[in-house]
């Protein structure tokens, strides 16, 4: 659905995006993570056809999506910061939005407003509370019913009952429409409950992209109680970090950890070993710490 | 797929209407007032309740249509939408928004200068139909000029909005939107300033770049351009009577039409390259950057360097020309390092590769200085040819014009005085504050003039041939009777009267700080019949050479007879007597005074206003009288105004002539 080759931007010589590669499958929620100033809103510009890249494509259906009016029709966009015109209501927002979405579906629109009780449609939206703000944004992002869903830290601001209500708004989304999303997040947590693929960013590059399942699956945290120290893993694994208490070897291991408990298994003697699964919060700070992104010990 | 080519989106133009409606109410409410408004009035007041003809309807009615009331308005109107209607490029937020939308940017464009178009054009269009409505209403003719009338407005409404287009599309901050509009209307004034101060500094007499160059920065200001060309130009029968009403100005209207094509075509492109991350930026075309600093570096180096040097110069420190140049470099550095700062908004610009840049930018400031500098010493020995001189003056102690061929003495004064002008020059930087001001002007068969204005030291022996020539010319018989009684002086017929009044000033009272006592002071009346006869007496004198070394300032070149301290200096002599006589000028005359525009001719021809007519032929002349003007004193001894020749100075006067 989407196709992200080689994207290079540059802001006055400060290069944002350094051959930024991306795929997001149609039906996937897509939660691209990374560090502040990794280039996820500059990447996320590029998918809603706002910045023009410096080299390589940007495509969404096989199509370029810069300057193309017919695939940003299938694309809604929330960003970061939000825009509504100076003295607009939501009424009037919603007229611009059926006039520029084909596919706006008006009837959806009133069907949604008993999700958005304290929205007062007549009420000018600048006036409204920020967290109110996004409300409508998703209200009308969602009605435009769009084929791709753009969404750049949508959350922030919403109460925690809303934003499950939106979620499982989107959810039905995907699962009915086959809607593909993207979501700029840094609340790992929530893209670990609604993701199902994962990509990080850093320093302008997508470093990891695979499935959440894959990733988690990948890289684990090996817990080793043992008398001296912790036989070295063979090549193919990577410890992304390792620390001890005491006894208590802490090891956070890329590769297989059945192969990789066998291994330390047979090579420390008198040792207990214990394979704890990961969060995505884990995997991003450790992952991270692998790219030269400092982590500090406090974290873990 | 590839979306089809559209310029227009309607849910965008609603948006735009809708948002700005209090803009285009007042904008309309002001063109509605400034237009139909005051027809109506006119139509309605009860000035007019005794009768209000046709005519005077009619051009009460081309009163509200003259294009200068509007040019203004229509520049502002445009600059406000232009504003309004750019201003979601402005903002990061707003840019994001609207360019994530399906909408491309042709569509936003075309929308964009649909909508501004629109507020700008359709209210004129409300206030023509409007027009035309009173018009028929109040049986007003010229219905078709209202018409024409708003052709005219909407060709300014696209030229205007051309303008404010390809400024918005230069910058990324609305503010500088207006900085970057009254620029560009200002532009060829600003250069043409430039220049202007560096050639009338460094070219010695020159004063002005001449006519045509004045002209062509008045062309290139577009504001200026249509309030001075663009008008009803009104044509009259032999009898006074109105026949026609034509347009003037329509080549420049033409003339900017075209560059308004450009100006959209090019804010097009600059748009369609438009980064939208450059929203907030003070200038957002790239290869533009350079070219401002440089641009501003060089205004700011030239005219800097120029106002110091002034300071200097009045300082009495003085200012020479190595000085000058590195003042020029430095205020250079400075403008070139600030223009940087206000386009990068950032006080860090001072990197190793800009001072690499302003390296290169001094080369060019000394390049366009010295430029100028040999421009100034183009302009400085610059003698037209005899054979292109539709007219020259001359000016000392009062304007001489001579025509064509005749032109040739003024020429080689002008000569003598580029001969000595190291000399000249000399003299005035030396502190020399007692200097006369020699005017030189040429109307040139082309159309431009070139002035020349030289400050030649009174008290110079060196100088006295180049005096002597200039007051020669004003000795001249015919040249003094022009100058006094204007060109047709030998079809006057017609006087009013005039006075006759004497001064009597005691040698011992001149250091006294009042030294005008009325009871040294008498006149007496003259009648008309009296004021021709003296008039005649004055011409005999006139031609007998003995009058005008009365009135000549700088007679002393030229008279063996310190006459000077009689003439201009008159006041420090003893006893004064002076003619005034009042005439009118035939109606033949050419040099009558104007007064007023075209309207204003108008206005006096359908009331028939004697009093308009004469007043533009009216005249007096002021002349001092001496000792030698035989027939004058003769004819006011003829006319018993004076006793005799002998008591011509008459009471408390009258001992010392004896």
């Amino acid at each position: 659905m989407i196709q992200v080759n080689n994207v290079v931007k540059e802001f006055d010589g400060f290069r944002a995006l350094d051959g930024v590669n991306m795929h997001v499958k149609k039906g996937a929620i897509y939660g691209l993570v990374g560090p502040n100033g990794a280039g996820k809103s500059t990447i996320i510009r590029h998918l809603t056809g706002v910045y023009r890249q410096d080299a390589g494509e940007v495509m969404v259906n096989g199509q370029e999506v810069f300057e193309n009016r017919l695939v940003k029709e299938k694309i809604a966009y929330i960003p970061d910061e939000l825009f509504y015109f100076l003295q607009a209501d939501t009424m009037e927002m919603m007229k611009y939005y059926e006039g520029l979405y084909p596919t706006f579906d008006r009837e959806m629109f009133f069907i949604l407003k008993e999700y958005f009780p304290t929205i007062d449609l007549k009420r000018n939206i600048r006036r409204l509370s920020k967290g109110m703000q996004k409300q409508v944004a998703f209200w009308l992002a969602i009605c435009c019913k769009p084929e791709v869903l753009i969404l750049d830290e949508p959350v922030d601001g919403l109460d925690p009952v809303m934003r499950r209500q939106i979620w499982s708004i989107l959810m039905a989304e995907v699962a009915e429409r086959e809607m593909t999303v993207v979501v700029s997040s840094h609340n790992l947590r929530e893209l670990e409950d609604v993701c199902d693929h994962v990509g990080i960013m850093n320093k302008g590059k997508v470093i990891i992209e695979r499935s959440l399942s894959d990733l988690q699956g990948n890289v684990t945290k090996i817990q080793v109680a043992c008398e001296g120290e912790v036989p070295k893993l063979p090549e193919g694994f990577k410890v992304l970090h390792q620390s001890n208490i005491g006894r208590v070897h802490t090891l956070i291991v890329r590769g297989n950890p059945d192969e990789a408990v066998a291994h330390i298994t047979a090579g420390a003697e008198k040792s207990i070993v214990d394979v704890l699964p990961l969060s995505l919060e884990e995997i991003f700070i450790y992952e991270m710490g692998g790219v030269d992104y400092e982590v500090k010990d406090f974290l873990l | 797929m590839k979306s089809k080519i559209s310029f227009f989106n309607k849910t965008i133009f609603k948006k735009n209407v809708t948002l700005y409606w209090p803009i285009w109410g007042i904008y309309s409410l002001i063109v509605v007032i400034m237009q139909p408004g005051l027809v109506w009035l006119f139509n309605n007041m009860d000035y007019f309740s005794n009768g209000y003809a046709d005519e005077m309807k009619f051009r009460d009615l081309m009163d509200t249509l003259r294009f200068e009331n509007y040019v203004v308005l229509i520049a502002f109107a445009a600059l406000l939408a232009g504003m309004a209607l750019y201003s979601y490029m402005y903002n990061n937020k707003s840019a994001n928004m609207i360019h994530s939308l399906p909408v491309d940017r042709t569509q936003l464009y075309g929308t964009t200068i649909i909508s501004g178009l629109a507020f700008l054009i359709v209210p004129l269009f409300g206030a023509a139909l409007l027009s035309t409505l009173l018009c028929l209403i109040y049986t007003i003719p010229g219905i078709g000029y209202v018409w024409l009338w708003f052709f005219v407005m909407a060709a300014l409404a696209i030229i205007a909005f051309s303008i404010v287009s390809i400024c918005a599309l230069f910058t990324g901050h609305i503010v500088v939107l207006p900085m970057y509009v009254v620029a560009v209307n200002l532009l060829s004034w600003i250069v043409y300033y430039l220049i202007s101060v560096v050639i009338t500094t460094f070219g010695f007499g020159v004063t002005t770049l001449g006519s045509n160059a004045e002209d062509l920065a008045g062309v290139f200001c577009p504001i200026q351009c249509f309030n001075d060309n663009l008008s009803w130009a009104y044509h009259y029968s032999d009898t006074g009577e109105l026949v026609d009403i034509s347009l003037t100005g329509v080549e420049f209207l033409l003339l900017y039409l075209v560059l308004a094509v450009v100006f959209y075509a090019a804010a097009y492109v600059i748009y369609r390259k438009r980064k939208i991350e450059q929203a907030g930026d003070f200038l957002t075309v790239n290869w533009v950057k350079p070219i401002f600093r440089g641009v501003v570096g060089i205004f700011g180096a030239i005219f800097g360097a120029m106002l110091v040097r002034e300071v200097l110069l009045d300082t009495r420190i003085g200012c020479g020309m190595p000085l000058f140049v590195c003042m020029l470099l430095i205020i250079g550095a400075i403008c070139y390092f600030a223009a940087d700062m206000f386009i990068k908004k950032s006080f860090h610009v001072f990197k190793k590769k800009n001072w690499l840049g302003c390296g290169v930018f001094s080369v060019v400031v000394l390049v366009a200085f010295f430029g100028m500098y040999a421009l100034a010493n183009k302009y400085e020995n610059e003698v037209p040819k005899l054979a292109d001189i539709e007219q020259a003056e001359i000016q000392l102690g009062y304007e001489i014009t001579l025509y064509g061929e005749a032109a040739a003495p003024i020429l080689e004064i002008q000569k003598d005085i580029l001969a000595q002008a190291d000399y000249i020059e000399s003299r005035v930087s030396d502190g020399d504050r007692y200097y006369n001001m020699v005017r030189i002007s040429y109307q040139l068969k082309d159309g431009d003039t070139i002035t020349r204005r030289y400050a030649l030291s009174q008290e110079d022996e060196k100088l006295n041939a180049i005096y002597k020539k200039i007051v020669l010319l004003e000795q001249d018989e015919e040249n003094y009777l022009v100058n006094t009684f204007g060109k047709n002086y030998a079809n006057i017929t017609t006087f009013y009267g005039g006075s006759l009044e004497a001064y009597f000033i005691n040698p011992e009272d001149r250091e006294k700080e009042d030294y005008y006592p009325d009871k040294n002071y008498d006149s007496k009346n003259i009648d008309a019949v009296q004021a021709k006869e003296i008039y005649e007496a004055i011409l005999a004198d006139i031609k007998a050479g003995t009058l005008m070394k009365y009135n000549i300032y700088g007679g002393k070149y030229i008279y063996e007879e310190d006459v000077y301290t009689r003439g201009a200096d008159k006041y420090y002599g003893s006893t004064e007597v002076h003619i005034m006589l009042d005439y009118l000028l035939s109606e033949d005359a050419s040099d009558k005074k104007t007064n007023g525009s075209t309207s204003d001719k108008y206005y006096g021809d359908v009331v028939e206003d004697q009093e308009y007519v004469d007043y533009q032929r009216q005249r007096s002349v002021y002349l001092t009288i001496g000792p030698d003007c035989e027939h004058v004193i003769n004819k006011l001894v003829e006319l018993e105004l004076v006793e005799s020749v002998g008591h011509i100075w008459w009471g408390d006067a009258e001992e010392l002539l004896k």
